[in-house]
């Protein structure tokens, strides 16, 4: 199990140096490079020229390359060709926003979709498990950003329940230490800035979390009805356990892994789901930062977010898998695959 | 993805002849509109009462007013012509991609599990690689680095399918290669290449087509986000993900201008989720029919 571990780990560094390289060449090599795009920006050719010297697009890629590259390793993700900003001081400010949508996110997809498939398992074929397996397909067939102005319209406009813009009202002085706002408000004392931050975080996350919940619903559905077919449940009926403990210790237990794995690669979705719902309600976390910066042709912000955004996907599927191997016995005995 | 009770409640033996009937009907509903959405897509040019992108109306006229049965929007384009429109780019986008991410996934992995070996590893690593990436992420790089058009959002969101082919494709491939007619083929004499494509090929082709049919809605839903995020279509062109964007802005005044199109995206996309499943639960159950 270490050993395994170990190598996982001792993968990491590769796949962040790849993911880098790659992020890297689909920005500055294909064709309507970032040089064409800047030329199309500055109509006088001497401001055009000296900016490109002064990004250093003048170079060779390979030159580029091994300057990005040794910046990353300095943690230096280089500053906003349009603000001048510091990326890796905008990516401080914003991942921390995403981060609080996605954990928000995932508490959501959790309770609705392991509810769902709960409800759904228990009796397999029964008008309920149809009903719910119709709403997990709709859930997964709604468009994300159409979904989450639907809820602006109903929550907001129609009901005026729920604030449909922003992170916090501007009316409300906020001081970040962590740019976490619980963590703040805990380290500030600050109790007054939750309720806030929760009414406007609450749309958002039932947006992407809804939205995701239908495919780990269905997943984990088939995955209980698989486990409740293998032998040692129909050992323990004969024993006479009863039904409920059969239903939560053996068969829920042992479905459980297979949910996790889900689970962590439905991060990937929710991560995506993130991305449109941050556009949606104006929410100002990494993912709004790299699509503006798209839109912008700001490509040092662009990289710098797609670069710390993958890393992110990348390190919270290794620690799924981790969790994975560390949880089933199984795989914990036996080193290696 | 596995639904296997579903069989359970539309083929039970003996049930009363309205309710297979009904189930029957159930059944075929998905495929309907799914060729609904398309012969809509194909006649647009002969449904569509107006231009869909030049100035017909007042602006802002409500539902079912005169001439305009679904009203005008901001700038007094017609909605129903400019919705009829929309759809296409939605069906060109999320067929054509499956469909290269199928061809160009499906002949990487074909590749990389017939030959195995060192070239496997590396291939599939290089898929591994492209999969630490989420999905819509991988696609709005790709639209960053080359534009935003039809066809290079076709690209994107092929690119984003890529690896799901690719590793289907593999498993697949590298299950097929080991069998008897595969050796016997290689003992023949006949070359690689023809190995692959003659041999191998034929018999992963049901498996990839029936995962493409289950991902056309993954794919439209893709596009359609893409679209909404301002890197589809360049505007005035009707595109229904960029109309959903646009109604947004009016969504005080006029809601609907935001509820049709992104309605339309869900419908389509949830008649071919249920077309993928249902092919699939048919896979599985073994239907070589």
């Amino acid at each position: 199990m270490t050993g395994e571990i170990l190598r996982r780990l001792a993968f990491l560094p590769v796949t962040l140096f790849a993911v880098a390289t790659l992020v890297f060449l689909t920005l500055r090599a294909l064709p309507g490079s970032t040089v064409d795009m800047l030329a199309s920006q500055f109509s006088t050719a001497g401001l055009r020229d000296q900016l490109i010297a002064q990004l250093g697009l003048d170079r060779s890629l390979w030159e580029q390359y091994l300057i990005y590259m040794s910046e990353l390793i300095r943690l230096d993700l280089g500053r906003s060709f349009i603000t001048g900003k510091d990326v890796s001081v905008m990516v401080w400010e914003t991942l921390p926003v995403t981060i609080e949508l996605a954990v928000a996110s995932l508490i959501v997809m959790l309770i609705a979709g392991l509810g769902m498939a709960l409800a759904a398992a228990a009796r397999p074929g029964s008008i309920l498990d149809g009903a719910l397996r119709f709403i997990a397909m709709t859930l997964f067939a709604l468009p994300w950003f159409w979904f989450g102005i639907l809820l602006i319209l109903v929550f907001s406009l129609w009901l005026d329940w729920l604030p449909a813009f922003g992170r916090l009202p501007s009316s409300v002085t906020y001081e970040p230490i962590t740019n976490f706002v619980l963590i703040d408000a805990i380290l500030q004392g600050r109790p007054d800035l939750i309720r806030p931050w929760l009414t406007h975080l609450i749309l958002p996350s039932l947006t992407v979390g809804l939205t995701t919940a239908g495919v780990l619903m269905r997943l984990a559905r088939s995955g209980i009805i698989e486990t409740s077919k293998l032998d040692f449940v129909r050992t323990a009926r004969m024993k006479g356990v009863p039904g409920r403990r059969i239903y939560l210790r053996h068969i829920l237990r042992n479905a459980a892994l297979g949910i996790l794995t889900v689970i962590g690669l439905q991060f990937g979705a929710m991560l995506g789901g993130s991305v449109i719902a941050e556009v949606v309600f104006g929410y100002p976390g990494i993912g709004r930062m790299m699509v503006d910066a798209v839109l912008t042709r700001d490509y040092a912000v662009a990289q710098g977010a797609a670069l710390v955004l993958a890393v992110f996907y990348v390190l919270v599927n290794l620690a799924t898998d981790l969790a994975y191997r560390w949880a089933d016995p199984r795989l914990r005995r036996k080193p290696g695959r | 993805m596995a639904d296997q009770t579903g069989k359970e409640l539309t083929m039970r033996p003996g049930g009363a002849g309205v309710l297979r009937l009904v189930s029957a009907a159930l059944a075929a509903l998905p495929w309907v509109v799914a060729s609904l959405f398309i012969f809509a897509a194909l006649l647009a040019p002969l449904l569509a009462p107006y231009n869909p992108i030049s100035n017909v109306g007042p602006p802002m006229l409500a539902l079912f007013s005169e001439g305009h049965a679904l009203g005008t929007d901001g700038f007094g384009r017609d909605q129903l012509s400019r919705l009829l429109y929309g759809l296409r780019p939605m069906l060109v986008v999320s067929l054509g991609a499956v469909t290269l991410a199928m061809l160009i996934g499906g002949a990487y992995g074909l590749i990389s599990g017939v030959n195995g070996g060192r070239a496997d590893w590396v291939m599939m690593r290089l898929i591994d690689i492209l999969m630490s990436f989420p999905l819509i992420l991988a696609a709005i790089l790709v639209l960053a680095a080359l534009g935003p058009s039809l066809l290079n959002l076709t690209l994107a969101v092929a690119v984003s399918q890529l690896p799901i082919f690719a590793r289907l494709a593999r498993a697949l491939a590298s299950g097929e290669a080991a069998r008897d007619y595969v050796m016997a083929a290689r003992a023949a004499g006949f070359t690689p290449l023809h190995v692959m494509i003659r041999e191998v090929a034929p018999n992963i082709l049901r498996p990839l087509l029936v995962q493409a049919t289950s991902v056309v809605a993954l794919a439209a839903l893709t596009a359609a986000a893409l679209s909404y995020l301002g890197l589809g279509l360049r505007p005035p062109a009707p595109d229904l993900g960029y109309m959903v964007r646009e109604g947004q802005e009016l969504i005080f005044i006029a809601p609907e201008q935001t509820i049709l199109p992104g309605l339309l995206i869900a419908v389509f996309a949830l008649a071919v989720s249920f077309c993928g499943d249902q092919l699939a639960d048919s896979d599985r159950s073994g239907g070589r029919r």
